[in-house]
């Protein structure tokens, strides 16, 4: 029963501790080494917000596209309803040969604009039947002002010049093959949101789906295809492709 | 497992540090029993210990490339696992509960025969305390952190850090002459 100063005493608890084990439970291992797992787990919603934000990136891409579409489409429109006034003033003054020769030169610079527009999106929607788009293209042009001269513009233009109706024409279809694509790309970005909910299992397969889609439309996203194709073989290439996505975003 | 050579520390930290699965396993085999006595200091009870050991090991395998060979592997597995029971206790802080259920006076020591106490003995003894002593008592006796250190880490104040010490080593005592037969009795209500 000696006096114990308090380093003693700590000391005796040190001591018996410094080498003591304990057995921890059999069953311990397994939940580390299932916690180590999940890195490779990760990888899957790496993948999945990889694809994520390819739709997302993808979706914001059309839609600004989509915008420049409808300024296209209202630029189109305007040049129409130009070319059709020149026209229309051109015609009284007709009597003149001079001035015939005149108006076909002075429509041929919208047109040019016109085609080069439409090469664009013609290309995409060559599947469209031509008909219905024209009849869409009516009913949905109608409520605006500018549209109203068309018709008047066929009906006046008929008797005077048939090569200028013709393009004038060319250039109607072509107004109508800007608006159509519009609709159809909304239907497809729905139906890459769908597939993403549905039949995802290999989302490497996914990713490269939704990235093909992408490239139809965008050359912009050829960036991203370029990266798409290393993805889907290769997990670690995502994440480039994650952070590519940030900065477009 | 199924090699029957044995590896050094060193040569599973080098293991580990490649992220070789096996080479995990063996120093977990190798060194659990011991980090576990560790965890159990700290801890209420075995339980709790346990999870503190699982989160450390875990710690340590993704640290492990951070070791740089200053001191022993097995005195840093060893401090991340104090490390990892510290931020447990701080992370469940239970109502500080540092009042003690029991109260103690402080007594002069009287020598113990620890001989007939075991490890196990003081290990119950300690896990009886109320978790802030149990945190102060541990890091300071046993592990060797200063009062300023214990204040840091514990968000105390040193002075508290130093009463609470204290008031542990006179529960402690308390409960080793409880165990030890002796009988004494404690003004303890």
């Amino acid at each position: 029963m000696q006096h114990m100063p308090d380093k003693d005493f700590d000391k005796l608890f040190k001591d018996s501790f410094m080498d003591a084990e304990i057995e921890p439970s059999a069953d311990l291992w397994g939940n580390i080494a299932q916690q180590l797992e999940p890195k490779k787990k990760r990888s899957f919603p790496v993948m999945w917000m990889a694809a994520a934000s390819v739709v997302v990136v993808a979706s914001v891409m059309l839609a600004t596209q989509n915008n420049d579409k409808v300024q296209l489409k209202g630029t189109t429109m305007e040049v129409a309803a130009v070319t059709a006034t020149d026209e229309m003033r051109s015609l009284p003054v007709v009597a003149n040969d001079e001035t015939n020769a005149v108006a076909p030169e002075v429509t041929p610079e919208p047109k040019v604009i016109t085609h080069t527009l439409l090469k664009r999106e013609a290309v995409k929607v060559a599947s469209s039947p031509v008909e219905d788009t024209q009849k869409n293209n009516f009913v949905a042009v109608q409520p605006s002002s500018k549209v109203e001269h068309l018709p008047i513009k066929k009906a006046a233009a008929m008797p005077l010049d048939v090569t200028p109706i013709e393009e004038v024409v060319t250039n109607n279809t072509a107004t109508v093959y800007a608006a159509v694509p519009k609709k159809e790309e909304y239907i497809e970005e729905v139906e890459e949101t769908n597939s993403n909910k549905k039949g995802i299992r290999n989302v490497g397969d996914l990713v490269n789906y939704v990235v093909d889609k992408v490239d139809k439309r965008d050359q912009k996203l050829i960036k991203f295809n370029t990266d798409d194709d290393d993805n889907s073989s290769i997990i670690g290439l995502n994440i480039g492709f994650l952070k590519l996505n940030k900065k477009n975003k | 497992m199924k090699v029957a050579k044995t590896y050094t520390l060193n040569e599973l930290m080098e293991g580990c540090k490649a992220g070789n699965r096996q080479m995990q396993e063996m120093l977990y085999r190798q060194t659990a029993s011991k980090m576990l006595a560790v965890c159990m200091r700290y801890a209420k009870d075995r339980m709790e210990a346990e999870d503190v050991l699982q989160m450390g090991y875990v710690k340590i395998f993704q640290k492990v490339k951070e070791f740089k060979g200053e001191g022993s592997f097995e005195g840093w597995i060893r401090r991340i696992m104090v490390n990892t029971a510290i931020e447990s206790y701080r992370k469940n802080l239970r109502t500080l509960s540092v009042v003690p259920i029991e109260d103690a006076y402080e007594q002069p020591s009287t020598g113990f025969d620890f001989g007939t106490l075991g490890m196990q003995d003081l290990m119950r003894v300690i896990q009886k305390l109320a978790d802030g002593y149990r945190m102060v008592f541990n890091m300071y006796a046993i592990e060797g952190y200063s009062h300023k250190e214990i204040a840091e880490t514990l968000g105390i104040s040193e002075g508290a850090s130093k009463s609470q010490l204290s008031r542990a080593r006179a529960i402690l005592q308390q409960e080793i002459l409880k165990l030890e037969g002796f009988g004494y009795a404690t003004h303890a209500g």
